[in-house]
């Protein structure tokens, strides 16, 4: 192996900007990583072309039950993404297509699509499922992983998007009975598909991953023992909407397991099967499943077989700590050598080896393989359509720019790149579009479309004139409720001019004909009786827009899920519920008023805190995306940690890397960059914000539409291990400036202590880079000097992902690793002489080790830095229990904070190697661009407001409001609300005793309307 | 905490604390005093914001009446800076409001001492006003035989909220005065002033006043009142839970209420700009009312009363300090003291929260603690 | 805190109901949904419905 093959630079090369690139994108795979790119280059004025294999965008997250490690529920954070996706003017989605070609340049390139049949009209399905009651096959369902069955027609799963049905052409019989049952008529057998030519500026390849064929480990019994499943399996058992409804059951019997193995590195890891990387989410994911498990069945045993517990992300140590000692779940780090069923039980009986080399038995009820992740079936072709390599394993080869391929103009992101988590796909995904992004910068808003608003009618003086629409929903709602019933009902109701039903309200036919009754009934409110408004209110808002109405005069009733289906068995009651629903619909409409968007103008400079790694590449990619940037650094000069690095793992030459981008931000004429700078102030809000920064002479005033906070961390000093005592002890910091100098001669014997300063109780997270950092360092030793023995005392060895190789490679070198336990760390004492003696029990030997070593190393970690307590009070952004920087969602928003125009990225942010540094940067970049590109900023509409007369200043709404939306006005006293910043969440409303403070579209008055209509 | 006796004679206790008042304000200690002072006609005493030293004249601090919670009146003068040093007098209820008041940015304690005053209870103003139309009611024999708890006058004691009252001494006093239990010592003699800090001990120790040993009686006393106090309200608590353990209960006892505010007009928390229930939220169309009467037969009107007192437990009862003249203003005798008193008590309970106990304990809806997520 | 005002109020606290649900549980709200309707099917019918001097 050779660590230097691939000479990365680390940072892109300026990249001349084509002047008549194509602004439109073409993004493959439309998991979460290809929607974050599409989301990210449509917000800033990009047209996007999402190309999706399968019939529903948003690949393999909506099939996880929960994420960690918050514990969120993964279709919950996923599904708003859908749905922006979904319904974004500038995002053109192509299910069920290929890229088949892909010809030009970076800047024009023209791609080949092929789109197979749906064999199911998008534009006439509802979705009302009456296909799917009357199909006879039954196929087993991919969704939930074969543990139950679909139909030959089908929908993915509820929430898929798009929301309509498909015919899975290889398993229909063709009988007929669906497209005769359609009312829509929207089912048709004989589709073709079409290839289509786009031309596009850019490609981002996100195809994704699929995981292990657990079934080539023979030895685990997977397929033959039905207690035996995989992670994913797993994932839908545990779900709310898998097949048993979340009750946790075994496959054999349906009983409730009571003792669950899991066994980890199933398809990773393996050095002699080309799959030598980490999957670097399985361990995270057995944990998780674990406790959701032990959630699920109290009492549960789970245990987890393993190498090493790879819990190096954010909050991740602290999550298998709290999985550990609270929950009870039991690590044991050995490898099962095989699986046998027990003929009557079908339970498991595993056999193991314990670290002291003893053989265990041990049964279990049900048995977890947490498979690893590979790259999906076809990507051989997909790589060479793209014209992109691939590396040995097959995940995509990676170009001479972090995110680039081997073709200019194609980038990779999320798993294709590498195997990742959630958290860094998203990160990879927008620092992808940043890439794009900096690429076709002038050709932003070129092909990008607008919507020319219709006049909207003043109705301020008008009566109410209410309109009520009521919804069959095919037969869903009309099989239960009595339609007819509630709309003459609606009829009678009090402000009500018109009530009118349809079969599907939905349908694009339905909309026109609310359309024109707005017109020809004079409606100056809107409400329509149907499913949920989640998805629906916004498609009936914009029925009102087209006629000339406000949206927000508007109301929804979901007599569906409220209704018809959870009230099958009562029809009359269901009936009666909905006109009782309607009724007080119809209450609040009376008194709805018509809701102003405001807008805000935005400023399209940023200003980057931190002139590190992670600023200086925000900076960087800002600039050459177009916008102005102040870099901020504390320091007299720029460069951070990078300073002290010497080179990375996979080989950047850390200190070139420093004197190209110094240099490059330096004559950069975008960028105004202030060293030796203190911040003293900050106000504002998105898109205008003021920031006073204070050098020793001078002082500015910055204004900048949005900021990122790159203000890095620190490396820990040690305590113990003779550190500061002895000079033979040093930091993984110093070995590296002593190898960079060459100084190592003399040096027999060095030992390396891992977690000399993480994982304890005074700093319990991992610090993520150290493993990396020890093996790298070993690497150039045994580079330098051959002979010289590195021991690695080390607790798990945490390199992750393609960093796994390098692992195997020291091991291969004789760098030689010992485990330890934190109860029984390694003993230092001065041996004399200048050397010193290191002791600590070998767990595979069975007896302690002594070595007299002339260097020891420690791997001190990575610390937040004592300032970010002043920057948090500053920027008012939040900080974690550890005082790294808190952004918004640890996995969907992994570089925003929670209020807008706050980004975040690099050592700020977590522990991260420097690729990953840059990578988030980018991401940042790009973020803080959807802001900066935009001409100005639509608020949200449903903001609190302020009765000013009845507002006596007390300040509870200041307290209750999470978004800095709240103030009181400084001479009056009175509180106000940034409408800018306002999220519309009703927090101050709920605190507000005097009723001032009210929210638009729910104000008190038309709440209580409605509760008195219910109490009619 | 420095201790000294103000020397007062027969006939002289309210004009020696008067003088001592005035004295702060020509010294220039305060720019101005709030104290209680009597009308006209001496049959009620009112808040008197005073600057001109001559007009401390017929003050009367320890005159037990209070006409209201001071608190409000601390809050109209210091809502803004006044930008001026600002002396009050004020009684534990008050200065319990009105940490309260500062907490919701009704109120500043920056620029204000407070004189704080021992308060063994208060008259209700009717019943002060015909103690002294009928001349029953000497100011300094009252004083000496409140010193040792005991209030009454002839059947005539005083009210509901102050025969329950626990604080007889008044916190977050720069200077207090007292004279509760003084045994052997007539406060017609002395009275006891207290000082928080060094720099204004100077300013008294400059007024001639001489250092003085506080005797152990004094808080004997004020223990022994206090456990009284306290059972006693214990009893009417548990009185009041057995009505109200029942919705017929409650009604019953709020059945006379006409919804005329005067509660929430007395309550020195209730500090919105307009009540919510005063405003056109809870002013229905004759048609609900007709639809509520179709519905039940018969309603009472006023409507919503019940929901009037729940809305204001609500808003205030974190807050509540019990000072009770939500029950002197009700025209029609709701027993509201024990009826907030316990209920807030209750809900402060949940957050081990003491209205009025320290201006930096942040009201508990205004913070979030992740224990208290757990299930209770 | 509602809970033990509506109590002081002499109004049955168990008519109140708090639970935690995420979005994800759809199972878990009806099983809650159902055992508030169970529970308050077994306490009778509010007598503030009756009481005519609220």
């Amino acid at each position: 192996m050779d660590a230097t093959a691939q000479k990365p630079t680390g940072t892109p090369q300026t990249t001349t900007t084509p002047e008549r690139a194509v602004g439109a994108v073409l993004v493959v795979g439309a998991g979460i990583s290809g929607m974050q790119s599409a989301l990210d280059l449509a917000e800033a004025g990009f047209v996007v072309h999402l190309v999706e294999k399968s019939p529903s965008i948003a690949g393999t997250m909506p099939m996880l039950d929960k994420t960690f490690p918050t514990n969120d529920c993964s279709m919950c954070i996923l599904s708003p993404r859908v749905v922006d996706v979904g319904s974004h003017m500038n995002i053109k989605i192509h299910t069920l297509s290929e890229l088949v070609a892909l010809s030009g340049q970076p800047g024009n390139f023209t791609a080949t699509i092929k789109k197979h049949p749906r064999y199911v009209d998008i534009d006439l399905c509802v979705s009302c499922g009456r296909c799917e009651t009357v199909c006879p096959q039954d196929v087993p369902n991919p969704f939930n992983q074969g543990l139950d069955t679909r139909k030959a027609i089908y929908k993915p799963y509820a929430q898929a998007f798009p929301n309509a049905y498909v015919i899975d052409k290889q398993n229909c019989q063709e009988c007929g009975t669906c497209a005769e049952k359609c009312p829509r008529k929207a089912i048709n057998y004989d589709m073709t598909g079409e290839l289509v030519d786009i031309p596009v500026g850019a490609v981002i390849l996100a195809p994704g991953f699929e995981i292990f064929d657990a079934s080539l480990r023979g030895e685990y019994g997977y397929g033959i023992y039905k207690n035996v499943v995989t992670s994913l399996q797993f994932e839908r058992m545990l779900s709310a909407s898998g097949p048993h409804q979340g009750h946790l059951v075994r496959p054999s019997d349906g009983t409730e397991p009571r003792k669950i193995a899991f066994i980890q590195c199933v398809g990773s890891r393996e050095p002699g099967k080309e799959r030598n990387y980490c999957s670097g989410v399985c361990c995270m994911y057995a944990t998780k499943e674990a406790v959701v498990a032990k959630e699920h069945v109290p009492g549960l045993d789970a245990t987890i077989f393993c190498i090493d517990v790879r819990a190096f992300g954010k909050g991740f140590e602290q999550y298998y700590q709290r999985a550990r000692d609270e929950y009870g779940v039991r690590y044991i780090k050995c490898m099962v050598s095989s699986v046998k069923e027990l003929q009557q039980t079908k339970n498991l009986v595993l056999k193991y080896r314990t670290p002291n080399g003893k053989l265990h038995e041990e049964q279990f009820d049900l048995v977890v393989l947490s498979v690893g992740l590979k790259p999906p079936a076809g990507i051989e072709a997909l790589a060479q359509t793209a014209g992109v390599a691939l590396d040995e394993n097959g995940f995509c080869q990676p170009g001479p720019e972090p995110g680039s391929t081997t073709r200019p103009g194609v980038y990779a992101a999320g798993a294709f790149a590498g195997p990742k988590d959630i958290p860094e796909t998203v990160i990879e995904a927008s620092a992808a579009a940043g890439y794009v992004s900096s690429l076709l910068g002038k050709s932003r808003y070129t092909l990008t479309e607008t919507k020319e608003p219709v006049p909207e009618k003043d109705v301020s003086e008008e009566l109410p004139r209410t309109g009520v629409f009521v919804c069959h929903c095919g037969i869903n709602i009309g099989s239960i409720i009595d339609v007819p019933a509630v709309k003459n009902y609606a009829k009678t109701l009090p402000g009500v001019v018109y009530a009118g039903e349809f079969t599907f309200a939905c349908a694009q036919d339905s909309l026109e004909t609310i359309k024109k009754r707005i017109n020809s009934q004079k409606l100056n409110r809107v409400v329509v009786a149907s499913c949920t408004p989640r998805t629906h209110a916004p498609l009936f808002q914009n029925a009102l827009r087209e006629a000339g109405l406000n949206p927000y005069l508007y109301e929804h009733v979901n007599i569906r899920e409220h209704s018809s289906w959870v009230h099958r068995d009562q029809k009359e009651s269901a009936t009666a519920k909905a006109k009782d629903l309607v009724r007080m619909a119809v209450a609040k409409a009376r008194l709805l008023k018509p809701v102003t968007v405001t807008h805000s103008e935005v400023n399209r400079n940023a200003l980057v805190v931190g002139g590190g790694a992670a600023g200086m590449a925000a900076a960087m990619s800002l600039s050459r995306q177009g916008f102005g940037v102040h870099l901020v650094e504390k320091a007299d000069t720029l460069g951070g940690r990078l300073a002290h690095m010497h080179r990375t793992i996979t080989g950047v030459d850390t200190q070139k890397l420093l004197a190209e981008l110094t240099g490059q931000v330096e004559n950069d004429p975008n960028i105004h960059i202030i060293t030796g700078a203190h911040i003293t102030d900050v106000s504002g809000y998105p898109g205008n914000y003021r920031t006073v920064v204070r050098t020793r002479d001078q002082t500015y005033e910055l204004v900048h539409g949005a900021a990122i906070l790159a203000t890095g961390a620190r490396e820990v000093t040690p305590e113990g291990y003779l550190y500061g005592q002895h000079p033979g002890v040093i930091t993984q910091t110093g070995l590296e400036q002593r190898i960079r100098g060459g100084n190592l001669a003399g040096s027999q014997n060095i030992v390396m202590i891992q977690c000399a300063g993480s994982r304890d109780e005074k700093r319990p997270w991992c610090s993520r880079i150290c493993c990396s950092h020890a093996i790298k360092n070993a690497l150039l030793i045994k580079e330098q000097q051959p002979d010289t023995n590195v021991y690695i005392f080390y607790r798990d060895i945490r390199v992750y992902g393609k960093l796994e190789k390098y692992y195997t490679e020291a091991r291969r070198q004789g760098v030689i690793f010992i485990q330890y336990e934190p109860e029984d760390p390694p003993q230092v004492i001065d041996a004399g002489d200048g050397k010193l003696a290191v002791t600590a029990p070998d767990p595979t030997l069975g007896y302690s080790v002594t070595i007299d070593a002339d260097l020891l190393v420690l791997s001190a970690g990575v610390e937040a830095n004592t300032d970010n307590e002043e920057l948090s009070k500053l920027f008012k952004v939040p900080l974690s229990a550890e005082g790294f920087l808190l952004e918004a969602h640890m996995k969907l928003r992994p570089v925003d904070f929670a209020a807008d125009g706050m980004y975040l990225c690099g050592l700020a942010h977590a522990p991260k190697l420097l690729d990953e540094t840059l990578v988030q940067a980018s991401a940042a970049a790009m973020r803080a661009a959807t802001l900066l590109s935009k001409e100005r900023l639509e608020n949200v509409a449903i903001t609190a407001y302020v009765d000013e007369e009845l507002c006596i200043g007390c300040g509870l709404c200041v307290k209750a409001c999470s978004y800095n939306a709240r103030y009181l006005e400084e001479y009056t006293g009175i509180a106000r609300v940034h409408e800018t910043l306002c999220q519309g969440c009703g927090a101050c409303v709920a605190a507000c005793p005097s009723g001032a403070s009210q929210q638009k579209g729910y104000e008190k008055g038309q709440m209580l309307a409605m509760m008195k209509a219910a109490l009619l | 905490m420095k201790s000294y006796a103000l020397k007062t004679g027969p006939g002289d206790v309210n004009r020696a604390l008067t003088s001592f008042l005035k004295q702060l304000l020509e010294r220039g200690v305060v720019d101005a005093i709030l104290v209680p002072r009597a009308t006209r006609s001496g049959t009620s005493v009112v808040q008197a914001l005073v600057k001109d030293p001559v007009a401390m004249e017929g003050a009367l601090p320890l005159a037990p009446l209070a006409m209201q919670n001071a608190a409000r009146q601390v809050s109209s003068l210091t809502v803004q800076d006044p930008g001026q040093k600002l002396g009050v007098v004020l009684r534990s209820c008050e200065t319990r409001a009105l940490v309260e008041l500062v907490k919701l940015h009704q109120a500043t304690m920056d620029n204000l001492l407070i004189i704080g005053i021992d308060c063994p209870g208060t008259f209700e103003p009717a019943n002060y006003k015909k103690l002294v139309e009928t001349g029953n009611f000497d100011p300094e024999q009252w004083l000496t035989r409140a010193a040792m708890g005991e209030t009454a006058v002839n059947d005539t004691d005083v009210r509901a909220a102050c025969a329950l009252c626990r604080h007889v001494t008044a916190e977050h006093a720069g200077i207090h005065v007292g004279y509760v239990g003084y045994v052997g010592i007539d406060p017609t003699k002395e009275l006891l002033v207290q000082v928080q800090d060094e720099e204004l001990a100077g300013a008294l120790a400059e007024l001639g006043l001489a250092e003085y040993q506080v005797h152990a009686s004094r808080d004997e006393t004020i223990t022994r009142i206090r456990a009284a106090r306290e059972e006693e309200y214990r009893q009417q608590a548990a009185a009041l839970a057995e009505k109200t353990g029942t919705l017929a209960g409650t009604t019953d006892l709020l059945a006379a209420c006409l919804r005329c505010h005067n509660c929430r007009q007395a309550c020195p928390i209730c500090f919105c700009q307009e009540c919510v229930f005063a405003g056109p939220l809870f002013k229905h169309q004759p048609g609900d009312y007709l639809g509520w009467a179709q519905k039940k037969g018969v309603i009472k009107m006023p409507t919503d009363t019940m929901l009037f007192h729940l809305t204001r437990i609500n808003h205030m009862g974190l807050s509540c300090v019990g000072c009770g003249h939500c029950q002197s203003a009700c025209p029609v005798g709701i027993p509201l003291t024990v009826l907030f008193r316990s209920a807030g008590q209750k809900v402060q309970d949940i957050f081990g929260y003491t209205p009025g106990r320290d201006v930096g304990e942040e009201l508990p809806l205004a913070t979030y603690q992740v224990s208290e997520l757990e299930p209770r | 805190m509602l809970k033990k005002s509506l109590e002081s109020f002499g109004i049955n606290k168990d008519r109140v109901w708090f639970r935690f649900i995420s979005a994800s549980e759809g199972k878990t709200f009806a099983e809650t949904v159902n055992q508030m309707v169970q529970s308050l099917k077994k306490l009778g019918p509010n007598p503030t419905w009756t009481a005519w001097e609220l």
